[in-house]
């Protein structure tokens, strides 16, 4: 009997929205457990806010396939249009955020123009360039970043609600992230979303389908960069002070390891990937300069277990639980049998026109 | 409606297409043979605008093709499958297939992200057809399952599904049952058989197997080293010598 596909469907989908149900409960609850603790509040909100800025490189390493190693360059962008804005614009929140991302967008827009015609390497330097130029131009703009003492914020505020507590400012990041990461899957799961994947997998093909290669690319630079621009605002209000010294090439290279450790191409992947490697990071930040050869470390035992990362786990414990088919269990049209076959395509007499010409 | 007049493609010294003109009528299914290396994959990456030519015209229902850059060709109504299969190999089935509809679809990253009532009619839309084709096809089982993780025969299936699903006037299939097993050629050869009615296209079919080329198609145009050396039914071009000669050259 032929399988209901649509019910097939219908699982995979209830599964997913299942984990992401999981998982955005977790975090919304867990101030609750752990509230008390103000290290741990910290320890979470950076791994909220790190968790944005993961995703956003995953947009470009996992879904696009353009690999940057400057993404604390967008998160900068970000962190001091914040920083600008609170100290001088004196916007309102969400106005503030967007202003955010919008800039932080339209530099990825820009950094992304060549991204149509450079690939691989190429591309990889001129992320790299982009990332180490962005402190020294925060040093010398002294006018706008306030140079090496950095722009100071303080209280968040949101309309008469101020935010002088870990939790409160814990739940304003987890809010903004949480409505990024829908807006992100909703984009993801769409005609855009798609488009993206296709580039990655088959530029040719994608070409024939319609999809313009070179748009999409700048797309997602766009996309991104402003996404990694609202992390930066939330990463301003959380330090509470923005210096260039924050936004290194390590910290860039933490976030594309969070990537490959999580998984390329899962928004899920990132999350857990951000988690664990903000986890790695203040657990070794004790035994002092070795932190970031345990993190490498970290990486290395995780990719040498999972080699696509932690978002495969779930796909390997269903094969391991016979929950998934394998593919001799498929049906298809391959039931015609061998014999049938001249007949099937000459027509009704196969014998007759089978002249010097057929092989 | 799609002519070719006087086409001529060259790699450096090399003439792939040399002065060709044929024309691809409405409805039917017209075949595209030569041997190995003939030129018949130039010319249809030629149609899909991946190649220009030095020389000749293209048109499709009196547009010019030859000014149109190859993501607009889908818009005409050409669309094509791919004799190596490029699938998007880390989407599914039906996402592969819902590409093959995005093309219609006006709205833009905002409205996707936001759903806005015509990217979630779209979504609605491009599922639906989808399944219709996966249901032609015979593949709905497969349809949640990562493109390439599949057999090959199975992979043809989906690159031509994901053809067919953009609904295009005429539709370019480069060897489509090219290494699949007997059993799925044959089924091929019916399935190819009935789109020009179901799905209102014409079909450029370009294969090296001639029972499956005589078998499905009303026209067919032989090339070699890049010149049409006959053209007709597929009864006369069992006649013709040259076609004879031609194959074979290669193989008997």
């Amino acid at each position: 009997m032929m399988p209901n596909p649509l019910s097939r469907l219908r699982k995979g989908h209830m599964a997913r929205r299942g984990g992401l149900a999981v998982g955005f409960l977790a975090f919304a609850l867990a101030p609750i457990f752990v509230g008390s603790n103000v290290t741990t509040m910290g320890i979470l909100t950076e791994a909220v806010i790190y968790a944005l800025v993961v995703v956003s490189l995953n947009l470009l390493v996992g879904f696009a396939g353009l690999v940057s190693i400057g993404q604390a360059g967008f998160l900068a962008v970000g962190a001091y249009a914040a920083g600008y804005s609170a100290n001088h614009l004196h916007l309102a929140l969400p106005l503030e955020l967007l202003l955010s991302g919008i800039l932080a967008g339209l530099v990825g827009f820009i950094l992304g123009l060549p991204s149509g015609r450079l690939r691989g390497h190429y591309l990889v330097i001129i992320t790299l360039g982009f990332g180490l130029a962005v402190p020294q131009i925060a040093l010398e703009a002294t006018d706008i970043t306030n140079g090496f003492t950095g722009l100071s914020i303080s209280n968040t505020q949101f309309g008469p609600i101020v935010m002088n507590s870990p939790r409160a400012m814990y739940y304003f990041a987890f809010v903004v992230v949480a409505i990024s990461m829908m807006l992100i899957l909703l984009a993801l799961a769409s005609k855009s979303g798609r488009a993206i994947m296709a580039v990655r997998d088959s530029e040719a093909a994608a070409l024939a389908m319609g999809i313009p290669v070179a748009r999409t690319k700048v797309i997602v630079f766009t996309l991104s960069a402003f996404f990694c621009g609202i992390a930066g605002d939330l990463f301003a209000h959380f330090e509470g002070l923005v210096t260039p010294a924050d936004f290194t090439l390590a910290l860039s290279l933490f976030f594309l390891a969070a990537v490959i450790v999580g998984g390329l191409g899962s928004v899920g992947g990132s999350i857990v990937g951000a988690l664990v490697l903000v986890y790695v990071q203040t657990r070794s930040a004790s035994v002092g300069g070795y932190s970031e050869f345990i993190i490498g470390a970290a990486v290395v035992v995780v990719l040498m277990l999972f080699p696509e990362g932690l978002a495969s786990i779930p796909a390997l414990l269903g094969r391991r639980l016979h929950l998934t088919r394998g593919v001799a269990e498929l049906p298809g049209p391959d039931a015609v049998e061998p014999g049938e076959v001249s007949s099937i395509i000459a027509g009704a007499d196969p014998g007759e026109h089978q002249g010097g010409v057929n092989a | 409606m799609l002519e070719l007049d006087g086409v001529s493609l060259s790699f450096g010294g090399v003439r792939a297409v040399n002065n060709l003109s044929f024309e691809i009528p409405d409805g039917q299914i017209t075949a595209l043979i030569g041997p190995n290396g003939a030129g018949k994959t130039s010319i249809l990456n030629v149609i899909s605008r991946f190649y220009t030519p030095q020389h000749g015209r293209v048109t499709f229902d009196g547009k010019d093709l030859l000014q149109l850059p190859p993501s607009e060709i889908i818009d005409v109504g050409i669309a094509r499958s791919f004799q190596n299969v490029a699938l998007f190999k880390d989407l599914s089935v039906v996402d592969n297939l819902k590409i093959g509809t995005d093309h219609r679809s006006s709205a833009g990253l905002f409205s996707n992200m936001f759903r806005l009532p015509r990217a979630v009619k779209h979504e609605r839309d491009a599922r639906r057809e989808a399944e219709e084709v996966l249901e032609f096809l015979d593949i709905e089982a497969i349809a949640e399952r990562r493109s390439g993780t599949l057999s090959y025969g199975h992979q043809k299936l989906v690159d031509l599904g994901r053809a067919l699903v953009s609904r295009p006037k005429l539709l370019l299939l480069d060897e489509p049952a090219a290494g699949t097993s007997e059993g799925l050629k044959a089924w091929l050869a019916t399935k190819i058989k009935e789109i020009p009615e179901r799905f209102g296209c014409a079909v450029l079919l370009i294969d090296h197997d001639m029972l499956l080329v005589l078998g499905v198609s009303q026209k067919v145009v032989v090339v070699d080293f890049g010149s049409k050396i006959a053209q007709g039914t597929p009864d006369e071009i069992r006649q013709d010598r040259r076609v004879i000669a031609a194959y074979l050259g290669e193989e008997s």
